[in-house]
């Protein structure tokens, strides 16, 4: 199942030598905890993400999502196969900052103010003071939250914290943004704001994202592709492209096409 | 207490948020009074009874007639704690000077092992459990050991104190470097950031908290082990006073000096909760003690 054999030109967005045109490739991935009966919590995964293309995995709890996730930003090992972020290893990639991470619960410092939570990173990769304040403060207003640095994040909403993980996940410049479920604790109308501003944001950052979510309309709403996760062994049943023009306004989740491929999905998931 | 306190904040904020209000820090009306009612109440019912019980106490000792070497009255108490206010503080001095060496010493012990336990898991398996047995041993039993080895002098004092201090830090600084959220460890991870940045960074700011909970322990522990082992051995100091005036059957001035311990327990702590209040701002709302 690869998916860059039919992926649409728009989405090609360097599609010069063949090194940069997959920026993660896993091939016959696979992960097994020792244990009686040992688990398999991922068998056989191929996946390859094309340059500056968003991909979602969909699967319902436990089908290993998160896990791969973990896997490609090199937090988790493999027990078999093989992992190519940028064409060399995860690490490799950890080492040259190429990683952004965007969890479930924001996870920010509670003794930071919102910018010094934006300049972790850049600090913990050798940035300057002035390219971090540069940094954070442009990406800071790029999410929403200008005029609010130095607000603790006890003093934002879920939403606004959310927020700030991302501009935090984006002040290294990453070429992959890993975000794990990243708005499953806001509420529904949250969610779809959200959504919009994240599309925002990515078409202005232009990064790849990988982005881990249990919510179907999310995953077509956002995606150029959905990658279905069975949880049986944690396999990748289906990849689903989403041909639905960009930019994407929020009216789109009513057209025709919207609903065929969310019902379609939807069938996937519950059979 | 923290919790619900944490999500009133929430809430009001995303009102805020939704009304697109300047104030981000909007809370409701309603919300502060209740928190001004409860602060009244904090405050208020304690000193009631602590002056419910003081004054029965001076009305039982005075109506019955009890004498002064049995049970005095807290008036007489006070008297005495102001007739020889000299005398109380001059013994306080070494008292309070050997808390704070032991205090400092063993904090800063404790503090150091947590982090060397951390970050070196067979190191921890080996000495951890001999602390937890260690600090099972009372320290009544321990002192006269120490005045046997080491001799009655200010470094026996130092050892004892230093050794009170030292278990409940260890304990709570070990939580605290634990504490950490896996998700934030997953995200030092994912830059190959070093070890180091992730002790200053992360474990260090998370476990302050956790330190300040021990402090406040020991603090008042340190005042406590100081005052037992002048009364075992010594020749100054305010368990030295406790002795000698019950030796003398001057019971206004051992309760006298009873008082005065107890006022130093109390502003060991006093301080500490401070240098809480001050250095870990982000944890206020959570000012509850940990035993």
């Amino acid at each position: 199942m690869q998916l860059t054999s039919s992926l649409p030109e728009r989405i090609a967005v360097e599609p010069t030598s063949e090194k940069t045109t997959a920026v993660v490739e896993l091939r016959d991935v696979g992960l097994c905890y020792a244990g009686r009966p040992p688990v398999q919590v991922l068998e056989g995964v191929n996946l390859s993400v094309r340059r500056g293309s968003f991909v979602s995995l969909i699967g319902p709890s436990g089908c290993g999502k998160s896990t791969l996730l973990r896997i490609v930003a090199g937090i988790l090992p493999v027990t078999s196969g093989s992992v190519l972020v940028e064409g060399g290893s995860p690490l490799q990639a950890q080492r040259a900052h190429r990683f952004g991470f965007v969890f479930q619960d924001a996870a920010l410092l509670p003794w930071r103010s919102v910018q010094e939570n934006v300049e972790l990173l850049g600090e913990l990769v050798g940035l300057t003071p002035d390219e971090r304040r540069d940094r954070s403060s442009a990406l800071l207003s790029l999410v929403g939250l200008a005029g609010r640095e130095h607000l603790r994040p006890s003093q934002l909403s879920g939403g606004m914290r959310q927020r700030v993980a991302i501009a935090r996940a984006l002040a290294i410049n990453p070429s992959i943004l890993l975000m794990d479920e990243p708005f499953s604790a806001v509420d529904e109308f949250q969610r779809e704001l959200l959504n919009t501003e994240l599309l925002r944001i990515w078409n202005d950052q232009r990064n790849s994202v990988l982005f881990v979510t249990h919510n179907i309309e999310e995953a077509v709403y956002l995606s150029d592709w959905v990658c279905v996760m069975s949880p049986n062994r944690g396999r990748i049943v289906e990849l689903i492209p989403v041909e639905l023009e960009r930019p994407r306004a929020s009216e789109v989740r009513v057209s025709p096409e919207f609903l065929a491929l969310r019902s379609h999905l939807r069938e996937v998931l519950v059979r | 207490m923290k919790s619900l306190s944490a999500k009133v904040t929430t809430l009001s904020t995303e009102v805020t948020e939704a009304a697109a209000a300047p104030s981000p820090t909007f809370v409701s009306p309603r919300a502060s009074d209740r928190r001004r009612a409860s602060t009244m109440a904090h405050w208020l019912i304690p000193a009631v009874v602590i002056a419910c019980v003081i004054g029965s106490w001076q009305a039982v000792v005075v109506l019955l007639g009890l004498k002064s070497y049995f049970i005095p009255s807290p008036a007489l108490i006070a008297e005495t704690f102001v007739h020889n206010a000299r005398t109380i503080w001059d013994n306080a001095v070494p008292t309070i000077e050997q808390a704070m060496t032991g205090f400092a010493i063993g904090n800063l012990l404790a503090v150091l092992l947590s982090i060397w336990f951390v970050h070196a898991r067979s190191a921890r398996r080996a000495f951890y459990p001999l602390a937890i047995i260690l600090q099972s041993i009372p320290l009544v039993a321990l002192a006269p050991i120490a005045i046997v080895t080491i001799g009655t002098g200010f470094a026996t004092k130092v050892v004892m104190t230093a050794i009170i201090s030292f278990f409940p830090t260890l304990v709570n600084m070990m939580r605290g470097l634990d504490s950490v959220d896996p998700s934030l460890v997953e995200l030092f991870k994912s830059v190959d950031a070093k070890r180091s940045a992730v002790l200053r960074k992360l474990r260090w700011p998370s476990a302050l908290p956790y330190l300040f909970a021990g402090l406040r322990i020991t603090a008042s522990a340190s005042v406590i082990g100081a005052v037992i082992v002048e009364w075992i051995g010594g020749t100054q100091g305010l368990g030295y006073m406790v002795i000698n005036s019950t030796y003398q059957f001057n019971t206004p001035l051992l309760w006298a000096s009873l008082v005065a311990s107890s006022l130093l327990v109390l502003a060991a702590f006093g301080l500490v909760s401070v240098a809480d209040w001050l250095l870990v701002p982000w944890n206020r709302t959570s000012s509850t003690v940990e035993v």
